[in-house]
């Protein structure tokens, strides 16, 4: 890290940013929704569009954030699709959160976005799956193996996207907390 | 800025590649559960698992000499004139039959998903 001019974000402009961040993962999920199903993908495949916030606020602000967004985000899909859907959410959610967070922190800047966002969006199917296992009351797990795959894919496409998007997004942070420095 | 690709993340995805495609490989790496039904005279006499390989002897009008190999079935010999039921060779597919009418014997094969919809004669 570069101690120097890196300005941390005081609590105040962390929520501000985790607030405007949870917006943009809705929005996110809501597009991502109006795209139409194609039909070799099985269902419960999905691009993870919302996952790119969740893995920027774990990148420069922080995993409470990231997690906080991964519940915010559940909640909204509580209002818009009902419980099954939120636990389902929730589950997938924090586990990805949680696994991007842990994915950046240990692999020491070894491990690309790609990976990260792959690890990630893995974690959310894994997670969506046995929420899924426990809400039914019925073993799926046969269904792992299609979800890893396009897990994966879904992981990859992220992982080009939030490249390309770093640059925004870190300008938009830049907005917020003055003099901020990226520490990666 | 972050890097985009490393050599971590292409073994990171080799892995859950690997963990995938696992279930999938034990799956078609164990046989298919093919059984055989034995019938004599028309009745159902016994129903035989195919993954165990062994000779056995069925009598109807005559005795047979069943054997059990390779996830087949077959008759192996039997006493009657004609031999057809045994030049129909082993059966491994669900639905395939063989037959031996002098003995009164019919093999028929049931159980992994792929037997036909519907046979005419």
């Amino acid at each position: 890290m570069k101690g120097k001019k890196r300005a941390a974000p005081t609590v105040a402009q962390h929520a501000a940013l985790t607030g405007l961040l949870t917006a943009q993962a809705i929005v996110l999920s809501f597009l991502e929704n109006l795209l139409p199903l194609l039909p070799f993908l099985p269902p419960g495949a999905k691009l993870g569009l919302s996952n790119l916030v969740v893995l920027y606020a774990a990148m420069d602000l922080s995993l409470p954030s990231a997690l906080c967004i991964a519940v915010m985000k559940a909640f909204f899909v509580l209002v818009t699709r009902g419980g099954a859907a939120f636990a389902m959410s929730l589950c997938g959610g924090l586990l990805s959160a949680l696994a991007m967070g842990l994915l950046l922190r240990m692999s020491q800047n070894r491990l690309g976005l790609v990976g990260v966002c792959v690890g990630g969006a893995v974690c959310h199917n894994l997670g969506q799956l046995l929420a899924a296992c426990v809400l039914s009351a019925s073993n799926l797990l046969f269904y792992l193996p299609a979800l890893l795959l396009f897990g994966v894919l879904a992981g990859i496409l992220t992982g080009v996207v939030i490249r390309l998007l770093l640059p925004a997004l870190r300008k938009q942070l830049a907005v917020v907390v003055r003099h901020w420095e990226p520490s990666q | 800025m972050k890097r985009l690709f490393g050599r971590l993340d292409a073994l990171l995805i080799a892995g859950i590649l690997l963990l995938a495609a696992l279930p999938a490989a034990l799956y078609f790496a164990q046989p298919k559960s093919v059984r055989a039904n034995i019938y004599v005279k028309g009745e159902l006499y016994q129903t035989v698992p195919l993954d165990i390989d062994r000779d056995f002897t069925v009598t109807g009008n005559l005795p047979v000499v069943i054997r059990v190999e390779k996830g087949g079935i077959r008759f192996l010999s039997s006493p009657c004139h004609d031999q057809v039921c045994v030049r129909t060779g082993l059966l491994t597919r669900g639905g395939s039959t063989a037959a031996c009418l002098p003995a009164a014997i019919v093999i028929r094969l049931t159980g992994d998903g792929k037997e036909s919809d519907g046979v005419t004669y």
